[in-house]
């Protein structure tokens, strides 16, 4: 009996070291703690993938070449050594190609607050790339006053909206202001399915921390924000309207696509980084219930003034924004 | 009877124990009825001067009753290996609370090997210290990889299989070099080892008094002598001898690699990296580590592994530099500062055979019985 009960003992004390050992194997090796490797659009692909503009007929220029090679290319650090001549930009920062026809017409949507260091060498930096590309462009850049706390999906929406009521663009590039593409290859250009442009950069050690990740800069058809309702309009602070952007997508049955990791690289400006406030955890419960209330349609009431100046490099739009009466509690006051 | 065989008679729980006088005892009740702290304040309440033995009888009683609830009874913690598994996250996260505390940290840190290695602490038993300073190093920087650098999910699946699969080799490799046993304890063994390989002349130690090959060294700390003795590795707590030094060269090589890279993996997260060479990672701006302590105890964390390697490269290339002589340890330092200082090479070595032939002897076999 006392033999029994010892090797049942023994018994136990394995499987408990078996189960922990388990435990901790699947722990160490857990693929959710980890950055993700996700599916890419080939290099050699991508020009198959790209939404170019139809050229009218009666223009006789040629068609711009589409040579992102970063070959024989100066590079100062990790970054590009690219040059562009001022006196080429048109004021409020477009320009586009002198001697043949863009084949890719965007509008860059900046949201921007109070780092005129990172906007500067942005506006430097972006010029010179998207010229290396031949790409017909214009750059928007909308400034938050300093009420409320920064609201970057909103901004998106009123760049968007601003930039269509002056000119008729088909792709638009939404863009953080301290983000600088290391990679001629990536093309700032639209594909047939929604972008995640940013998904390798320097300060997350090149890798993609998970896949729905979509922050950044993003690459999207003018058709394709229309139907997704744009982005949200109640994320105040940092963090989530990104998220909530991926579910948009998807919820309207598109998908997401990525350009290699090596071609992906961008280069993050150094500021302190910042965690998600508790509120856009929050909203990110309630996404699908949103999408159609929120978003492109009613953004205009949360406006209460806006103003362009137009500068040499970049249109500058600076709004002052007031929440409307249903928002109308503190807490999306806080700063 | 009972004390002899507590287990079957009546088993102890896993907070029980048998104490230093043969009696049961419970963790919980460690606070209670100790008769030589009762007598220590009795003598201090009537000014008796035998303060010293009764101090010592204290300590002796509160290191018996400092234990850790396990299977079959609680097992006893020895004060030697507790102090460092306390003390190194207390450096670390004190190192990470700002810049100068790193700076003062890290200065220290050095200042107390050196007063380990002269002996200069009263700890009882100064090796079983350094061992377990290794091992809560290794542990404490495994830790902080995985609990606190990984979930910021900037490393691959790739990247942690290389660090896991590292750690857990160079910590079985150290205990390979500490377990592995020299064939030549007995000194009858000696003696007929030695007339195999027809040896004539037979030598004795001068301090244990037993018969010697030629390049057999005596170890003070571990009171034997060792067959081509190295050193006594205070961080392995073991003599490194020609029964080891092969594995003590791969578990140090791994453990330089392993260190290195998650050394690098933890600044290039919590740094700003720059890519060198194409697509190596390296830090390059590590000033905003210090806003938040997370950050800041990775960041330390990484410089301690980087600190630890540079430790272990260190001993590697002198060990090279020996090999490729034909010297041990022991010679070496035994040799006059003239030939130390032109790297032993006008030294005598009559065991040498040339730097290939040394380094072909070091993986083919024993240098002892060359």
């Amino acid at each position: 009996m006392l033999i029994v009960h010892t090797n049942f003992n023994l018994c136990l004390k394995r499987l408990t070291i078996l189960f922990a050992l388990l435990c901790l194997v699947i722990f160490l090796f857990h693929p959710a703690r980890f950055a993700v490797s996700y599916d890419y659009i080939e290099t050699s692909e991508i020009s198959r993938h790209l939404e170019t503009v139809t050229p009218p007929d009666n223009i006789t220029k040629p068609l711009c070449p589409i040579n992102f090679s970063t070959l024989g290319i100066k590079t100062n650090g990790n970054l590009l050594d690219l040059k562009f001549n001022e006196s080429e930009v048109k004021i409020g920062g477009r320009w586009e190609p002198p001697n043949c026809l863009a084949q890719h017409k965007v509008a860059l949507i900046i949201p921007y607050r109070n780092r005129k260091q990172h906007l500067d060498t942005f506006i430097n930096y972006i010029h010179g790339f998207l010229q290396a590309q031949f790409i017909e462009y214009s750059i928007y850049v909308v400034e938050q006053s300093a009420q409320q706390a920064f609201n970057r999906g909103l901004l998106f929406n009123i760049g968007y909206s601003w930039a269509l009521q002056s000119e008729q663009i088909p792709c638009f590039i939404f863009h953080d202001v301290d983000l600088l593409p290391e990679n001629l290859g990536n093309v700032y250009g639209c594909t047939s399915v929604p972008r995640h442009m940013s998904c390798s950069v320097n300060t997350l050690r090149y890798n993609l921390p998970y896949g729905t990740l979509f922050g950044g800069v993003v690459s999207m058809l003018q058709a394709q924000f229309h139907m997704v309702n744009g982005f949200p309009n109640r994320y105040f602070g940092w963090g989530g309207e990104d998220d909530d952007l991926f579910m948009r997508v998807i919820n309207r049955g598109m998908n997401v696509v990525r350009f290699a990791p090596d071609i992906s690289r961008y280069y993050m400006l150094p500021h302190v980084k910042e965690s998600a406030t508790a509120e856009n955890v929050e909203h990110l419960h309630h996404v699908t219930a949103n999408q159609d209330i929120d978003g492109l349609n009613d953004h205009m009431q949360y406006v209460s003034k806006a103003i362009e100046k137009p500068f040499p490099l970049y249109m500058l739009i600076t709004v002052d924004l007031h929440l409307p009466e249903k928002y109308n509690k503190m807490e999306y006051w806080r700063k | 009877m009972l004390i002899n065989s507590p287990r079957v008679a009546n088993p102890l729980c896993c907070c029980e124990y048998i104490d230093k006088d043969g009696r049961r005892n419970h963790i919980l009740a460690c606070c209670c009825n100790c008769v030589e702290l009762d007598k220590a304040v009795d003598k201090i309440c009537c000014c008796r001067s035998e303060g010293h033995l009764s101090c010592d009888r204290v300590l002796l009683s509160m290191m018996d009753r400092l234990r850790f609830p396990w299977l079959g009874g609680a097992i006893q913690i020895s004060c030697d290996i507790l102090l460092p598994v306390v003390f190194l996250p207390c450096l670390l996260a004190f190192a990470a609370l700002g810049f100068s505390c790193t700076v003062i940290a890290f200065l220290s840190l050095p200042l107390l090997a050196f007063q380990l290695k002269q002996g200069n602490f009263r700890l009882t038993q100064s090796s079983r210290f350094c061992v377990a300073w290794t091992y809560s190093s290794f542990a404490l920087n495994f830790l902080i990889y995985e609990l606190l650098v990984v979930p910021f999910l900037e490393i691959s699946p790739l990247e942690n299989w290389v660090v896991i699969l590292t750690f857990w080799a160079s910590l079985a490799l150290l205990l390979k070099v500490q377990t592995s046993r020299d064939s030549l304890n007995i000194p009858g063994d000696v003696e007929s080892v030695g007339s195999n390989l027809c040896i004539t002349k037979t030598v004795t130690c001068n301090v244990c008094e037993n018969y010697i090959l030629p390049r057999m060294a005596h170890c003070a700390i571990c009171q034997k002598c060792v067959p081509g003795r190295e050193l006594h590795c205070l961080w392995f707590g073991c003599c490194i001898g020609s029964h080891n030094l092969r594995w003590f060269m791969i578990c140090l090589i791994l453990m330089t690699f392993n260190l290195l890279y998650s050394s690098n993996l933890i600044l290039t997260t919590v740094c700003r990296p720059y890519r060198a060479f194409g697509s190596l990672l390296l830090p390059e701006d590590c000033s905003e580590v210090y806003y938040e302590f997370r950050f800041a105890l990775c960041f330390v964390s990484g410089l301690y592994s980087l600190m630890m390697s540079v430790v272990s490269i260190f001993s590697f290339l002198r060990q090279c530099l020996l090999i490729s002589l034909g010297l041990t340890g022991n010679e070496w330092r035994t040799m006059p500062l003239s030939h130390l200082l032109s790297l032993g090479i006008t030294a005598p070595r009559p065991y040498s055979h040339g730097i290939l032939k040394n380094w072909f002897y070091f993986f083919v076999r024993c240098r002892a019985q060359q």
